[in-house]
């Protein structure tokens, strides 16, 4: 497999997810799962024998939603609930929505409420990280969605499935790093928006699969490029509106590392192996860049967060904040106030694929490479 | 050296041309639905006034919502770059620049040189833009040319509440139904738009001098309202403000192509 034909069933998994989970239901006879991302063990859906596969809400338009849900929610959430109740879910068995902000403790309820015939899960994810009562409460979490989901599969739990799932998924997480690596590298080759791809099927498609798919890429296939290309972060939470990355290339913008749930910060830290894989998959979580609107102790927040873009190299910090997403807002005068002294441009962007047009998006994108450009050597 | 730059707007396409960094000629043109046809008829215009022909110009700048039209662009200039490039041009102690455009209202920083060195864009709807002043002088039956002197007219205070043009234009309605003179309802317009792009302009701060840009800046009752609500002395407009940003991507076509 070689080319443009090597990122085929990646594309096809984005552009039709469920299809592939559909596929893999007749073909196993399998469980699958759904899961709103933000810090969803994957590992423990695949121990219990069920495929996890991504519901990304954002980037949905539709005019369902909005009966059940109120109009100021974040369009990751809106559009969750407008998939559903459009029937493009419909071949998930359950549904695992995280605690991660107000918008998805009443999402839980509403979706609930909505799609009462799933098994649908509440993962109550610990809001401080650095509480010492963390771990032990996430392990227990944990320990309890493990339970129910091998309730739902009928699998009998077994920590050396865990293992082994860990194990895969890290085995994943490396293929991905490594993409993400040739980006910066070869950025011609490695758009953003094909390594994007790679990132968003990752989530979606059987793991073994996409490994597998991985490991059939042009990894040396190299092209000169022509552009000047100006290194920047990304903190946010998923990549909306659609077509943003893409704007990036075009622009001359390169993500050399970003905080995104679909982007490089799910794939960052790997789980490891040293004890019970429960313990391993609570010390990852508790490892990970803390999520817009986890609790922290607020100068460590801020200086974690410099050091990680100056550590970076980029230029430049672009905020991809979510329509109506407090959490995401709450931070962003404090971490933009610590790059304005350390002398790092920052550019806020309200992201929604509803209500925000990528032509706007542009002007003011372009602009803020105009302006780092400036003060490049 | 003769440089071309074209500012192809949502409104209307703009050209200017420079020979050895004077203007020697300008054109106008309505975008309408075909961007290209807009492009080639401003640039032809403009040319025609300088006395010069299509392979005259060394380099060409384009700019604009439509800068994609622009086909013959050897530059292609952000519009952010192009208003502050020539706010400097015009008064090289510019630091502050205001472009309100149709649809969209921006404010940028600027350097010595013209670089941007912070901005800031509306992004809610139009009511900071120049649209709004045309919404409401439909409602009021004023031509637009009159909004403004009307305004400078009055010296009442009424607050227009709407951050939104559409609800905006039914509370002005209000105003007429209360028998509210035009003069005062001009006035309150032009406060409630000067509000909003201030409020946005505060977002990035006010270094003076002040330099207004685009269409609008042909409007006095807009200019005074932003001068008192920005509490400066002045706010500073170029000859014929509308050419700005195409005289913008001219420079910056000039600048880098020389480099």
């Amino acid at each position: 497999m070689n080319g443009e034909h090597a990122w085929k069933p990646f594309r096809e998994t984005v552009d039709a997810p469920m299809e592939r989970a559909r596929a893999w239901k007749e073909q196993t006879g399998g469980k699958v799962i759904g899961h709103l991302l933000p810090d969803v063990p994957e590992e423990i859906i695949h121990a219990a024998g069920a495929l996890p596969t991504a519901v990304e809400g954002a980037g949905t338009q539709g005019t369902q939603a909005q009966a059940h849900i109120p109009g100021y929610t974040c369009s990751h959430a809106m559009g969750a609930i407008e998939q559903g109740m459009r029937h493009d879910l419909d071949i998930l068995d359950g549904m695992i929505i995280p605690y991660v902000c107000d918008t998805t403790r009443n999402l839980f309820h509403i979706w609930n409420h909505c799609f009462p015939n799933k098994s649908n899960e509440f993962l109550r994810l610990p809001k401080r990280l650095d509480y010492p009562g963390a771990a032990e409460y996430l392990k227990a979490e944990f320990s309890r969605l493990a339970d129910s989901l091998c309730n739902i599969t009928g699998r009998p739990r077994d920590d050396e499935d865990l293992a082994a799932s860990i194990a895969l998924y890290d085995r994943s997480r490396a293929a991905l790093r490594n993409a993400y690596r040739k980006q910066r590298e070869q950025p011609a080759v490695w758009t953003s928006e094909r390594v994007q791809t790679l990132f968003k099927s990752a989530a979606k498609a059987p793991r073994e699969d996409h490994l597998r798919w991985m490991e059939a890429l042009p990894w040396d296939e190299q092209s000169q490029d022509a552009m000047q290309r100006v290194p920047i972060y990304v903190r946010g939470k998923v990549w909306d509106p659609p077509g943003i990355l893409d704007l990036f290339d075009k622009i001359g913008l390169l993500v050399v590392e970003d905080e995104m749930t679909t982007g490089y910060r799910g794939v960052a830290t790997d789980a490891g192996s040293d004890g019970d894989p429960i313990d391993v998959l609570v010390r990852r979580h508790l490892s990970l860049t803390p999520y817009t609107g986890y609790h922290q102790q607020p100068d460590k927040l801020v200086s974690g967060f410099l050091e990680r873009v100056q550590g970076s190299g980029a230029q430049g910090v672009i905020f991809l904040n979510p329509k109506f997403c407090e959490a995401a807002g709450f931070d962003t005068p404090d971490f933009q106030k610590a790059l304005e002294n350390a002398g790092i441009p920052s550019l806020v962007l309200e992201s929604s694929s509803r209500g925000v047009s990528l032509e706007q998006i542009r002007v003011r994108v372009e602009a803020f490479r105009e302006m780092i450009a400036e003060d490049l050597p | 050296m003769i440089v071309a730059g074209v500012d192809c707007g949502a409104k209307s396409t703009k050209t200017v041309i420079l020979k050895d960094l004077e203007i020697i000629g300008r054109g106008k043109v309505p975008t309408g639905f075909d961007q290209s046809r807009a492009v080639k008829e401003s640039l032809d215009m403009a040319l025609k006034e300088a006395g010069l022909t299509r392979n005259e110009p060394a380099a060409v700048g384009g700019t604009g919502s439509g800068s994609e039209a622009v086909s013959d662009a050897d530059v292609r200039v952000n519009d952010v770059k192009a208003m502050c490039m020539a706010a400097v041009y015009y008064f090289p102690n510019a630091r502050t620049v205001i472009d309100v455009g149709a649809e969209e209202s921006r404010a940028a920083r600027c350097d010595e040189k013209g670089n941007v060195v912070d901005f800031a864009i509306n992004e809610k709807c139009a009511a900071g833009a120049g649209a709004f002043i045309e919404a409401m002088s439909r409602a009021l039956e004023t031509p637009l040319e009159e909004m403004g002197p009307l305004a400078l007219s009055s010296d009442k205070q009424i607050t227009i509440n709407a951050q939104c043009t559409i609800f905006a234009e039914s509370e002005v309605v209000g105003l007429i139904h209360a028998k509210t003179s035009k003069k005062d309802i001009s006035k309150a317009i032009h406060d409630a738009m000067a509000g909003r792009i201030v409020s946005m302009i505060r977002r990035i701060g006010v270094n003076p001098d002040v330099v207004m840009i685009g269409g609008l800046a042909y409007n006095p009752g807009i200019v005074a309202a932003l001068t008192k609500e920005l509490g400066v002395d002045h706010v500073r407009v170029p000859e014929r403000p509308e050419y700005a940003a195409a005289l913008g991507a001219a420079l910056t076509a000039a600048e880098r192509t020389c480099t």
